[in-house]
């Protein structure tokens, strides 16, 4: 317990103490004249979008597909999720190459209208509303996920007491369920803008310099450790801030779902012309989300079948990358959410490490890590490197692991370990007879969510790999930055493809979580 | 099986931080009969159930069955070498295993087919020989319950201990179920705790009571024992609809007379009969009939009683004036500073 949590925690301290005592340096003051507050303003400012995007969208969806019923209905309540599967700056390189001036919408644009490239006013994806725009596209699912399950678990009997009372359809959604609902929308909005501001891939390729791209600079351009643990701890304290948000916000709600009771929603079925812009409007999303980005991709890579240059050996090297900070992080997180079950000592701090390592971005704890590294007079190089970035990985995400293993493991009650104890059984037979089996679902599932989360890091692998070494995260947005979408697409795509697993999976046990079904 | 032992506390305490959960419990438990522990939610009698099953460690006092000790504040026998049976709320059966394997998880340093054969055989004293292949999720609840109580019951432990055990069950289920397990802990002539908070289906189904408040065992004996003679006006509502009033409240005539003044004097719905003899009048202000009995609520200079009594004259109508005594064996006088709720 004690080895989990210095793990996971050592990158998360060595972040925020050298942010506090790192000394000035002559790159510190010029970034602190000429950049910080800026990048911290465009940040914010992208964060603050994001967030309006994400609300304008998912909020409504989760809405429309939990109470209504129309043509369409049940294959979109799983299709919103996909976009879960893409990271951000895969999402970013679709939607450049579509949108750009050379890309197909302004040409098939110019071909209807006779116009010319310079006649007409088109929006820039690459400005700070582009990127929202991107980030929104991929992280609305966090909203659209809690609001759902906050509409079909809490608000029910509240609804039809509104509905009695008289309110229209329009204010059951406004001053009923959206009120009862907040607390799950505000935790989940708080986790995608945890994400949001961790972001590297996207803002960079986007040209939009965020703090996570400006402490990349510091550190990669200046050379700076010290000035871009400062800007690390500007971020820290956006992701704190997030973090805490999200614990307040839903530690109320925690209760809500624990009764037994259900009541079978009765969906509304839409009519005339209600059911079409429903359909519209949840399509719309879907497709700005996943079908539109991930369709050009396919497009793009079936079409130039541009693989790029010796493209076996990063698929080689994520995988086996993947394979190794999930195993790691099982292993670490398997241990927390046991500590956590038996009231280990140590377990709260254990916690605690885990989910800081969460909720900061890659860049800030790849940067932690650089630092205990040199603490230790260590050279970052050949295998160091690689034991580094996988020790980074784990520490970034061993609570995404934790989570779904203690939840598996919440399900069975604590009194079924006792039962276990009561009837003479050792800990370790407990351990391999009851505890492991039963949490068993949830295992797979963290197992999984390591896996991809890992697949798809990119700021943190850019930061600590060695020379020349390469992963499909690292190709995807190598070739992207160089303008070869082509190549970038494959890469992207395999990626998406990977993440698909889990999000499936998710949607498979939420379907089958739902009371009514099995037990 | 061999002769049974006691199980017995004596001065066990058990605090959290500054909180005193269980404070000086004595308590003893014989073999083949079952205690029900009865209390409000916090007075501390699940703690006293983990205490006794060894999932905790005591702070003061000893925990011993027989001669052997279990518990004393520097040592601990460990839940899982102690051999008690302890059911929970919840079931808490294993998920992954049907329901001879929870049963035969207990029965170690026996063959397979010795384990098999036991599990088997539990399952049918309860009832179950046609679901020992199920899985926990493919039973109903009193199937659930009745697997649990086989599981605990299998392993032939020292003792048994029940946490709310029938509370989870559907209340028709619920007196079924009960009356087959506790047929079956009391066949096995160990010591049996239960705790419940429900104390009219504690006092149908357990030998004794001990009746548990702010971490001390308030009194015990058996279920008439107590009804017949409650420690302090609280109890007395626990067990039946009772009433309580400052003895300086009641007119004289109804007042027992041993009953100093500022005395609390506490009766039960049936102790109020109607009497033509008795000079203490009262004013009828509603009355029902609930088939074999009569309610009635009535006024007597100010104050007002409930009356639950046989039918054996006609309804008495409202605004009637009627002659009022109590029964005096299910009438208590309690001191004025005992335990009640406020009147």
């Amino acid at each position: 317990m004690l080895v989990a949590t210095l793990i996971v925690g050592a990158p998360v301290v060595a972040a925020i103490a050298s942010g506090l005592l790192a000394g000035g340096g002559e790159a510190w003051t010029h970034i602190l004249g000429t950049q910080l507050w800026r990048l911290s303003w465009t940040t914010l400012a992208v964060l603050a979008l994001t967030a309006l995007f994400i609300l304008v969208t998912a909020v409504p969806a989760a809405w429309l597909v939990t109470m209504y019923s129309f043509p369409g209905r049940g294959v979109l309540e799983w299709l919103l999720i996909l976009p879960l599967a893409a990271p951000g700056y895969v999402l970013a390189i679709a939607y450049v190459d579509l949108l750009t001036v050379a890309g197909p919408v302004q040409a098939a644009l110019r071909d209807v209208t006779g116009l010319g490239a310079r006649d007409y006013w088109f929006p820039d994806i690459t400005s700070l509303p582009g990127l929202a725009f991107v980030l929104a596209a991929a992280l609305y699912p966090y909203v659209y996920l809690t609001a759902r399950s906050a509409f079909t678990t809490t608000s029910l009997c509240a609804l039809d007491a509104a509905r009695t009372l008289g309110a229209s359809p329009w204010n059951q959604f406004r001053r009923v369920a959206v009120p009862a609902a907040r607390p799950a929308i505000m935790a989940g909005l708080a986790l995608a803008l945890m994400e949001a501001a961790a972001d590297y891939g996207a803002a960079d390729f986007l040209g939009v310099n965020t703090l996570t791209v400006g402490l990349f600079r510091a550190w990669s351009s200046f050379g700076d450790a010290g000035a871009a643990a400062r800007m690390a701890l500007v971020l820290l304290a956006i992701a704190l801030l997030l973090q805490w948000l999200e614990r307040a916000e839903r530690g109320g709600a925690g209760s809500q779902t624990t009764s037994k009771r259900w009541q079978q929603i009765q969906r509304k079925p839409l009519t005339g012309r209600a059911r079409w812009a429903a359909l519209a409007f949840c399509a719309g999303i879907f497709a700005w989300g996943f079908g539109v980005p991930i369709a050009r991709l396919i497009w793009v890579a079936l079409e130039t079948g541009d693989t790029g240059a010796d493209f076996d050996n990063a698929l080689f090297n994520s995988v086996t990358l993947a394979g190794i900070g999930a195993a790691i992080g099982f292993i670490i997180g398997l241990t927390i959410a046991l500590g956590a079950r038996s009231r280990h000592p140590l377990s709260q701090l254990a916690r605690a490490a885990a989910s800081g390592g969460y909720a900061i971005p890659g860049a800030v704890l790849a940067l932690g890590g650089l630092i205990v590294l040199q603490t230790l007079g260590l050279n970052l190089a050949g295998p160091l490197a690689l034991i580094t970035l996988i020790w980074i990985y784990v520490s970034r995400f061993t609570a995404a692991g934790a989570v779904p293993m203690e939840a598996a493991l919440a399900r069975a009650p604590v009194s079924m370990s006792q039962a276990a104890r009561v009837l003479g059984a050792s800990p370790g037979r407990r351990l391999v007879r009851v505890e492991l089996p039963v949490a068993l679902s949830g295992a797979l599932a963290s197992a999984l969510i390591l896996f991809v989360e890992v697949l798809k890091e990119l700021p943190a692998t850019l930061m600590l790999r060695p020379f020349d070494w390469e992963t499909l995260a690292v190709r995807a947005y190598a070739y992207a930055s160089d303008e070869r979408l082509s190549a970038a697409a494959l890469p992207s795509l395999l990626i998406t493809a990977a993440g698909l697993g889990p999000v499936i999976l998710l949607s498979w046990r939420m379907a089958r979580a739902r009371p009514g079904g099995a037990a | 099986m061999s002769a049974q032992s006691e199980l017995t506390a004596r001065g066990v305490s058990k605090a959290y931080g500054d909180a005193v959960i269980v404070d000086g419990v004595d308590l003893t438990l014989q073999p083949g009969r079952v205690v029900a522990l009865l209390g409000a939610s916090g007075a501390g009698k699940s703690t006293l159930l983990r205490l006794l099953a060894g999932l905790e460690a005591v702070d003061a006092g000893e925990i011993r069955i027989g001669d052997r000790i279990l518990s004393r504040p520097d040592k601990t026998v460990p839940a899982e070498k102690r051999r008690t049976g302890l059911i929970f709320q919840d079931f808490a059966l294993f998920p992954h295993m049907t329901a001879a394997e929870n049963v035969r998880f207990g029965l170690t340093g026996t063959s397979k087919a010795a384990g098999q054969q036991t599990a088997r055989t539990w399952l049918s004293r309860l009832g179950l020989a046609d679901r020992a292949n199920a899985y926990p999720h493919q039973l109903s609840g009193g199937e659930q319950q009745r697997v649990a109580i086989a599981r605990a019951l299998a392993p032939a432990p020292e003792a048994i201990l029940m946490d709310e055990p029938f509370s989870g069950l559907d209340p028709a289920l619920r007196g079924e179920v009960a009356e087959i397990a506790l047929s079956a802990i009391r066949e096995a002539n160990v010591p049996a705790l239960l705790v419940s908070h429900d104390a009219i289906a504690a006092m149908e189904t357990a030998d004794e009571l001990a009746i548990m408040r702010a971490g001390r065992i308030v009194q015990s004996g058996t279920p008439q024992a107590i009804y017949d003679a409650p420690a302090d006006p609280l109890i007395a509502a626990a067990l039946g609809s009772a009433q309580t009033f400052r003895a300086s409240e009641l007119p004289d005539g109804l007042c027992p007379h041993t009953a100093p003044a500022d005395a609390l004097v506490t009766f039960r719905d049936e102790a109020v009969q109607i009497d033509p003899e008795s000079p203490v009048r009262a004013q009828v202000v509603r009355s029902v009939c609930l088939g074999p009995s009569f309610r009635v609520w009535m006024d007597i200079g100010g104050i007002q009683l409930m009356a639950h009594m046989a039918r054996g004259t006609p309804l008495p109508q409202p605004g009637e004036t009627v002659g009022v005594r109590l029964d005096p064996a299910l009438t208590f006088v309690f001191a004025g500073n005992a335990a009640h709720t406020p009147v």
